[in-house]
């Protein structure tokens, strides 16, 4: 996924990120990652975590 | 029985008392105004055990405050404390620790089983917990070892004081997440837990680290606004709290600083 992308997050997420986000940032050189920045949230997800819309 | 007049307080004072003795050294890397668990603090009590699967604490852990149980049909009481922090504006709470497990990992991605549960009678659960709807027992993610410089997301999964499983509510972790921080865990729109099943991270922390699910249920606090100066509260500003039959009692702080300082106290447990 590059950034730009918009998507939907998953379960067991979905509850407390009901929206839909673009993805703002990747890091690649992080120990079990990549993981990905979304828009306006401070937290990071997993690839199987993210639904490109 | 039960303490139910000044004439038996004075009496547990001045002859039934047992001393407890706090002389904890300094935690680093804390956050002012946030929680931190005293449970690995060196000094006295001794610095408790890193935890691995569900289990239910007791006063014969290391880390736990140790006390001996009354004689039968007499109860304990918590009736005056004195703390002296080396940092100024420190609250402390004594809680008993009804249940702890630890190995969680900062990198894992998939549902970390949890498997703690306080709504068992093994070592006087029942009574220790407090109220029957669960309201008395406060939820916690508790680190042991740090974890990454990423900010993630946690999923608890729990059961509810209604006895329905599956239910879930989200932690916030912040950034580098240091050894002996606390962050509380609050069930969906309010409700009480009496289990928690899994954690699932968001993403990686960029550190496996190490950190697990504790119980507690607090008894009394009491304040300490200024650096080296003894602050005494006795059973009326505690609300004399009952402490019951083998619990596990630790400390919990929020540190006015980065740091928890050194913290020096002595307690009075009485029965009668």
């Amino acid at each position: 996924m590059e950034v730009g992308t918009r998507v939907r997050v998953k379960e067991p997420f979905t509850q407390a990120f009901p929206d839909e986000y673009v993805i703002s940032g990747r890091n690649d050189d992080i120990e079990g990652g990549p993981v990905y920045f979304l828009e306006g949230v401070e937290s990071a997800f997993d690839a199987k975590y993210l639904e490109i819309l | 029985m039960a303490i139910t007049t000044l004439d038996g307080i004075v009496a547990g004072l001045g002859n039934a008392a047992q001393g407890l003795i706090i002389n904890k050294a300094s935690l680093s890397t804390q956050l002012a105004g946030g929680f931190t668990s005293l449970w690995r603090a060196t000094g006295t009590p001794a610095q408790g055990a890193v935890p691995s699967t569900g289990a239910i604490c007791t006063k014969a852990l290391t880390g736990a405050m140790g006390f001996n149980n009354p004689s039968s049909g007499l109860s304990s009481y918590l009736a005056r404390m004195m703390m002296l922090s080396s940092n100024n504006i420190t609250d402390v709470q004594i809680h008993d620790r009804l249940a702890h497990m630890g190995g969680l990992s900062g990198t894992s991605t998939t549902a970390q089983t949890a498997a703690i549960d306080v709504s068992g009678s093994t070592n006087n659960l029942d009574l220790r917990r407090g109220d029957a709807n669960y309201s008395d027992v406060q939820w916690w993610l508790e680190w042991y070892t740090a974890t990454g410089s990423t900010a993630v997301t946690a999923t608890i999964t729990y059961t509810n004081a209604d006895g329905v499983g599956s239910r879930t509510t989200t932690v916030s972790l912040a950034s580098s997440m240091a050894a002996s921080r606390m962050l509380p865990i609050v069930g969906s729109g309010g409700e009480f837990i009496r289990a928690i099943s899994s954690i699932t991270l968001s993403a990686t922390t960029g550190t496996t680290g190490s950190f697990g699910v504790t119980a507690t249920r607090a008894l009394c606090g009491m304040s300490c606004p200024l650096a080296n100066s003894s602050n005494i509260s006795d059973w009326a500003l505690l609300g004399f709290p009952r402490v019951h039959d083998d619990a596990c009692l630790m400390m919990v702080m929020i540190p006015g600083s980065t740091t928890s300082g050194t913290l020096y106290g002595t307690s009075k447990l009485i029965q009668g």
